[in-house]
This record gives C-alpha cells, structure tokens and sequence, in this order.
C-alpha cells in the first residue's frame, strides 16, 4: 500500500493541535519529532526525565489531555527527524521511526530558532545558546557547573533566568542590550497573560538578586586562568565579568529553514505555530489548529477555511514587545572586529565577508553563488543557519536570504546509512527495489 | 580601467569556458568584454565536479582533446601559473562490478595504449590489491590511472577572470546581436555594446540565442557529504565506476550498475555524483534517485555510511546531440564564435578550447583539432532530429 497519510513535522503545541485536529475530523496523521518527547520547546518538560517531576502549566496539562485522547489515531515518531521534501511529493524521514512517504499534505510546525549574534569569542567553549541552557534544565533538570551568565535581547532571557534561579542556579547576571523596563507605560498596553507571566519572572529575579543590567552590550568574549571573561559595555563605560558559562540569546526568528515554497510539488503546504510566524505559545496552539482546518479544507474532508491572517492580538502584542526590547542604535555586524567569526563551521570572519564585497565594483555585483562558492558561507553542516542572517543583512542590496540559502535539501544533514534505512512506502512493498 | 562600449571582443558567459576565453584572449593582447545573465559560474561551471578526466571520454577525438587540455593545464598549474592551487594532479580509480564493466577496463587500456594517451595505468587488479582499502564486495576489479586531474569549476572561472584584464559585467544577458561589416552590435538587458568579435559561451543559455545550434539539457544531480572523522583517510583520488564508460558508448551500459563517482574534495568531504536526466531543470533533484546513487556508493565504499550529507544539488550540462562540443565561428557570420555544448567534460576541455578560440580570434587561423566542433555541422542536416 502506497502510504499518503498527512504529515506534521513538529511536536510543539502547534504541531499537537494540529495532529489534534486532524485526528478528530477522521485523519490518522503522522507526527514526526526529532526530539524524543512531546511537547516542544516550550513544553519541553513534558518530556522531561521520569525523576523530575516538572510542574506543568495548566495549557501544558490540557494540551496533553487532549493529544492523549487521540494518541490511538495518531502515528506518532520520535527521535525522527524530518529531512526532505521534493518535487516529486515524497518525504524523506530520518532516525528512530524513519520512512519514505507521499504524505497527502504536509503542516510544518518546527517552531521558533534563537538568533545569536557573533560577538569576538562567541565561538569558545563555555558559550552556548541560552536556549540549549534553558532545554537542558528543563528536560534533564541540569545545568553546566560554575557560574552562569546570560547575554542578549528578548523576553525569553528573562524567562530562563527566572528557571536557573527555581532551579537554585541564579546567574550571576542578565545583561540585556535593549532596555525594556525603560518604557513601563509601554509595556502596560500589553495583554494580561503576558504581563502576569512577565510580572512572575521579574519578581523572581529581584528576589533572587539578579542583576539585569540593561542597555548593555556583551561585546566580547576571551578566556584568562579558566574562565571566561565577558566584557561589557554600557554607553561607553566599561566592565568585565568573570564566569564559567554564557548563554547567548539575540531574540527568535522563525525555523523555517530549507522549508521554502518551491519544494511543496503540488502537495498541500502548510506552516503553523513560530515556525509561521514567531507570535508565542498561545499563538501556535491556535494555529496549529487554524493550519489543520486547511489542510481539511484543501482535502476537501471537511468544509475548513481557506485563507487565514494570524490572529492580530498575537501580532500586536509581539509587535509591542519588539519595540520594548528595540536599542537604538542596534549592535550591528559592520561595527565589530573584522576577525570576528560569522560562520564557525568553516571560520569565515566578517573580514572575510568584507574583502569578497569590496572585491565587486560598479558592474559586477557579489553574487549569492559567489559568497557560497567561493567565500563558503552557509556551505557548512549548520547550513547557513547561524551565518546568513548576518551575511544576508550585510549583502542586503545585491543578495537575499533565500538565494544564500538555496533550495536544497536535507534541511538537517543526514547520515547516508540512516537515508538507506528508511522503509519506502512511496512505491507498493512488492515493486521496492533499490537498484 | 574605465569600461567603454567598444571592444575587440565581447564574451556572453562567465562559467569556465567563457572564462578561459577571456584570459587567453587578453594575453593576446585583445581587449574584452565579460558579461553574465547572473554572475560567475552561475551555471553548470558552478554546480559540477571537477574530473579533468581522459579515461571518461570517447575513444578517438574527444579523448585526444582531453588529453591535450589535461597536458596544458598541468602546464598552467607549474611555475605560479594561472592555475596553480587550483588544477591538483591526483590518481583515478576505475571499478568494475560486472563482466560488461570488466569488458570496459579492456576497452580503456587500449585506448590509452594505442591513442598513446599521457595518462597511464598503474596498477590493474583485484580490489584487494587496490590503494584504497575497504571496497565493497561487489568490486572485482580496479585500475588506477596516473596523470588525471581534478579542478573544480567555480574556482578555475575565478581564477581566469580575476587575472583577465577585461571590463566584467553582471548580471547582464545578451539579448540579440547583429553582425556587420565593421562588426557586432550586441544588444544587452542594459544596452548596447560594440565589439569585432562575439564568442557566445552561454552553456546552456545559448539554447535561447541560437535557435539552430540543436542542444539537449541534460541534469545531474550530486550530493555532498561532511567533513567525517579525522581518523578516516580520505581517498586519495576519486572512486569511478565503469558504468560511467559504458555511458559513453554507442550500446549503453545495458545491465551494468549505476553508474556512480565518488570524490574526495580538498576539505575532507566526498561529493558522490552523478545522474543524467534529460528533463534539464537545476532545480530539481529527488529522494529517490538520490539514495539510489548512495546504495550504490556504499555498495563500492561501506564506510560512507557512516558519514552525513550536508546538500543535494543539481547541475544542467548541455549536451548536443551528437555528443560532441560545439565550437567555432557560425556558419554564415564569422565574427560570431559559438562554444557550447560540453555536456559533462566542460571543465578538463576548458583550458585547450580557451586556448584555441583566443587564437582563432586573434589570428583568423583555426585549428584543424577543431575543425569536426563546428557549429556548422548542424546546418548541413535537413532537419533537425527532435
Ligand atoms: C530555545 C527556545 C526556548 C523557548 N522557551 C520558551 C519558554 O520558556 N516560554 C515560552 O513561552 N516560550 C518559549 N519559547 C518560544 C516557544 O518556542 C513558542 O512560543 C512555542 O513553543 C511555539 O510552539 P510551536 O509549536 O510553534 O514550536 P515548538 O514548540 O518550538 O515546537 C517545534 C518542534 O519541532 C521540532 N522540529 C523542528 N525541526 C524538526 C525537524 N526537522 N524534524 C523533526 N522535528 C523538528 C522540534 O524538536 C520541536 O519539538 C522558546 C523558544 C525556543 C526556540
Ligand atoms: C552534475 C555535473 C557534473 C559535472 N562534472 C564534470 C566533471 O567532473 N568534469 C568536467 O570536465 N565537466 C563536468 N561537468 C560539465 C561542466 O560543468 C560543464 O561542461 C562546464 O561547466 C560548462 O561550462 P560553460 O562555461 O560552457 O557553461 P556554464 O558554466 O553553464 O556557463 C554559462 C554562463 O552563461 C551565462 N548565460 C546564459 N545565458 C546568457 C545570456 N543570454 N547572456 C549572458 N550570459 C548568459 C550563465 O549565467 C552562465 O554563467 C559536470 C556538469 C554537471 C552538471
């Protein structure tokens, strides 16, 4: 039997909702997850390690109440990892539950990516994502030994600091580049929710004595006698901070990575969640479930709604909270080192970037080939997905983000024996033959 | 160099032919235009392997043309010449799975012995007896050839224009050109410009340009693996399988296996290729296909499986119909040169055919190696077979 079940790539709220959906209308879809539990990156303490006992939040508690209720219907694979769309309508999956298939439609709820900024010394070790922090403690209840120091811009900061100190490991401080606390009538206009939440994460953080020094840059990163010293900088004066550990966080931007347009075929296609648009976890369960309403709709099972516009509360209020966290002017690339590292995968520095552009003249424009080709940005296994939103806003006026990043696929490298060892259900059992 | 609209000659096409035209052709003294639909190596220049390879060609011309360009380019490649770093001389390896293979390793050494080819065997034998360790069982039989080559396209391209003293220009695309006595008056996306002579190296853009040059836009697709572990030898040069031969010969490969190149790259990488679909589109590169040319990559190297692929991507070559390049002036308008048509050997011909059509343009004289290349072959058919 030729399998052409729909396919949702991305446990997270918007990606249960969707299976959520789809399940109740009749469906059996497959949810695929390279993660090896439920619920994503904000609910990642669903599937957090038995000895924990996380406290969930009610949303988290009736999310999974409801998947539970449809499990029976839903071909759920974990530790599997979406790799591969083509033309021709067939999905690659990779991992522990990998197969080949024509998946009828295809919903992508793959969430939000963190941004990081590269800043001189970003690249050693002891400094990682804030979010790879924040996804450790939550699923393992660790974090890396010795004193911890998070950097960047964004609510989320606030959030996983307010986590490290539940956790009993207050960071030694928040140094936040925009200065949000500055603007309190501002941040009023926000919704309820989000400003209880704020409130609670605040609250935690002054009891526990954090720092947030904000309007402050984490401009560089050196190690001296094992440790790392971070150096600041706020309106010109100066300090270091001496830590063990740094996580990094420059706001989110949406995982829609190798996921374009052009390589859905005539498959139905659709983005649901952050990975649509980064509006936040309420936002995503509400389009999860608006994304599996037209994936109905374009099978014609059931009389779903064609076009949608995300809900404008969501928008507003991301909108608002992008002008509370706003420095001006922002810490741009153009203004660090030229050693500084873009893309560590294959140690192109921004000077790198520099010369390749000064290289193009009046008639001859740097192309998106050339920074590949010959410059090797994105070329890399992270594919581009550190380095081309820096590279991409440097070249703005010859090249675009979509033409550095190309069409091409797997959207995660992939090892050859796991591509082998996916069953294929694409061509009847009986006519698979792999010569 | 201020750029003006009048040269002694303008080049439609920045991939490696166009490239290597302008390079020769400034050393000649000329002046010259390079002008690109997109950019360099925006085409097949930029997404190929780099196989300066004899042993793939048809017995007879084209692997005579081969070996000459083999020869200069290593000659390039010495005494900080133009393409030093860039051509790396390394051993082939050939495989046979099958007797029909097999018959294709006899029919190589002949051709290298009795074209007296400068590429060698140096060793033919038992998988065992082979320099690469750990081939998959199916193999029966490697020769490894000394004398070939590997220089990737992009960076080749780059080379010849960054020495080339010429005015670049992209993207601009040659629209339409009319040949006069004084002259080409070429009409471009951003105007007009003026030269003696015209040599239109436009891959597989010429299509469009030349409605009765007949080509084919035939695909590949090819896959790049990562770096792997530092305790892996990389292979010293590429892993070929003779079905890549049979392609080449009037019967076809028959029931040969696919045919499958695996190739180390300078970083540690392999770049496993490659297909040939004649549906001619870069954009399109498929699951299926891809992991029927990784079985059969792991079935001649086991160890690949282990190694991750970072990308597929796909490249159009244009082929003509009767397999060989087309080069040299159009039949009824001699100040307009034609070179196209380099299906998969693009980037080992690039240094003789650069070479040849800067003389030809300089001096009016061609060379007779040449002559059966003529765009001209095709005016003479009736019709054109579809
Ligand atoms: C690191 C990080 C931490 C965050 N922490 C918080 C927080 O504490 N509080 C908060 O309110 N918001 C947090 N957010 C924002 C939060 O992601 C969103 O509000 C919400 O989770 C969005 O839901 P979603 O379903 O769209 O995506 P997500 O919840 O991010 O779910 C996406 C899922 O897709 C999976 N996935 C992605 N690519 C593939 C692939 N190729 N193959 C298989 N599976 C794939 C991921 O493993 C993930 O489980 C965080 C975001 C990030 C990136
Ligand atoms: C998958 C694959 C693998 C290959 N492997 C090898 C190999 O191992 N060894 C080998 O020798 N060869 C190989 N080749 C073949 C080789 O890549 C080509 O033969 C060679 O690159 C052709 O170069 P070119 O300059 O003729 O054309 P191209 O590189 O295609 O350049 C043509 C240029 O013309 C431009 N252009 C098009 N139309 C216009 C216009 N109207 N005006 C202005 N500019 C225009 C395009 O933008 C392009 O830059 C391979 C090809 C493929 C696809």
């Amino acid at each position: 039997m030729i399998d052409t079940r729909p396919l949702i790539v991305g446990a997270g709220p918007a990606g249960l909702r969707a299976a959520i959906t789809l399940s109740d209308a009749g469906l059996h879809p497959v949810l695929v997850d390279h993660a090896p539990g439920i619920g994503g990156a904000v609910y990642a303490n669903l599937r957090a390690q038995p000895n924990l006992t996380p406290k969930l939040t009610r949303e988290a508690c009736i999310l999974r109440q409801d998947f539970e209720r449809v499990r029976p219907r839903v071909d759920l694979r974990l530790s599997t990892a979406f790799a591969a769309f083509d033309q021709a309508g067939t999905a690659l999956l990779t991992g522990q539950a990998g197969m080949m298939f024509k998946p009828r439609a295809v919903i992508f709820a793959t969430g939000a990516r963190e941004r990081i900024q590269p800043r001189p010394g970003w690249t050693l070790a002891g400094v990682s994502s804030a979010g790879a922090l924040q996804i450790a403690l939550k699923t393992t209840g660790t974090l890396p030994l010795g004193r911890l120091l998070l950097a960047g811009t964004g609510p989320l900061l606030y959030a996983i600091a307010a986590q490290m100190v539940a956790a009993g490991r207050a960071p030694v401080a928040v140094i936040e580049t925009g200065n949000p606390l500055r603007h309190p009538l501002m941040a009023l206009r926000l919704p309820a929710p989000v400003l209880t939440e704020a409130a609670r994460y605040m609250g935690r953080l002054l009891l526990a004595g954090v720092p947030i020094l904000s309007g402050t840059d984490l401009t560089r990163i050196e190690t001296r006698n094992g440790a790392l010293i971070a150096h600041t900088s706020r309106q010109g004066r100066w300090a270091e901070i001496a830590v063990d550990h740094i996580g990094l966080h420059d706001g989110l931007a949406r995982n829609d990575f190798g996921i374009s347009a052009e390589m859905t075929g005539q498959t139905p296609v659709f983005q649901a969640g952050d990975c649509r648009s980064v509006l936040g976890r309420w936002a995503a369960e509400d389009d999860g479930k608006r994304a599996a309403e037209q994936v109905l709709h374009a099978l014609k099972a059931t009389p779903g709604r064609a076009a949608i516009a995300p809900d404008q509360r969501f928008v507003k209020t991301q909108t608002l909270l992008a002008k509370l966290f706003a420095r001006a002017p922002s810490l741009a690339a153009p203004d660090l080192p030229d050693d500084t590292v873009i893309c560590r995968c294959e140690n192109r520095s921004l000077g790198d970037l520099k010369q390749a552009l000064q290289a193009a003249s009046e008639q001859t424009q740097t192309t998106a080939r050339t920074l590949r080709l010959t410059e090797r940005f994105g070329m890399g296994p992270c594919q581009g997905r550190q380095c081309l939103d820096w590279v991409a806003a440097l070249t703005a006026d010859t090249t675009s983000f979509a033409d550095l990043r190309g069409n091409r696929w797997p959207i995660k490298p992939v090892r050859v024996r796991d591509i082998l060892d996916a069953p294929d259900f694409t061509v009847d059992p009986s006519h698979q033959d792999l010569k | 160099m201020q750029p003006t609209d009048s040269y002694d000659l303008v080049i439609a096409g920045a991939g490696i032919i166009g490239a290597s035209v302008a390079w020769h052709a400034t050393q000649r003294g000329l002046r010259v235009a390079v002008i690109d639909a997109k950019g360099p190596a925006a085409a097949a220049s930029g997404a190929s392997d780099g196989a300066v390879s004899v042993a793939s060609k048809r017995p007879g011309l084209m692997a005579n043309l081969a070996d000459a360009s083999l020869c200069y380019a290593r000659e390039m490649a010495q005494h900080n010449g133009i393409l030093k770093g860039i051509f790396h001389p390394r051993p082939t390896f050939i495989f046979a799975r099958s007797a029909p293979e097999s018959a294709a390793l006899d029919r190589l050494t002949r051709m290298l012995h009795d074209q007296s080819l400068s590429v060698t065997i140096h060793q033919d034998g038992a998988a065992q007896t082979s320099a690469i360790s750990g081939l998959g069982k199916d193999i029966t039989r490697v020769i490894e050839l000394q004398g070939e080559a590997h220089m990737l396209g992009y960076q080749a391209t780059h080379a010849y224009l960054r020495a080339a003293k010429c005015d670049l220009f992209w993207p601009r695309s040659l629209e339409a050109y009319e040949p006069g006595p004084e002259g080409v008056r070429v009409f471009t996306s951003a105007g007009e410009m003026n030269c003696a002579q015209l040599v239109i190296a436009s891959g597989i853009g010429t299509m469009g340009l030349l409605p009765n040059v007949p080509m084919i836009a035939r695909s590949g697709q090819l896959i790049v693996s990562d770096r792997g572990p530092a305790s892996e030898p990389n292979l010293p040069g590429p892993l070929t399988s003779a079905a890549y031969l049979l392609d080449k010969t009037a019967n076809g490969r028959g029931d040969a296996g696919l045919p499958v190149v695996i190739d180390p790259l300078h970083t540690g990488q392999v770049l496993i290729g490659s297909t040939r679909e004649d549906h001619g589109t870069e954009r399109q590169t498929d699951i299926a296909t891809v992991r029927r040319l990784l079985h059969s990559a792991v079935g001649c190297l086991p160890r690949l499986a282990e190694r991750r692929i970072i990308r597929v991507f796909a490249g159009v070559r244009s082929a003509s119909l009767d397999g060989l390049p087309i080069v040299g002036a159009l039949p009824e308008e001699p100040n307009v040169v034609c070179a196209t048509g380099f299906e998969g050997d693009g980037i080992c011909l690039s240094a003789l055919i650069g070479r040849e059509i800067a003389a030809h343009l300089a001096t009016g004289q061609s060379s007779p190696d040449l002559a059966a290349l003529t765009p001209g072959r095709f005016s003479s058919q009736e019709a054109i077979p579809a």
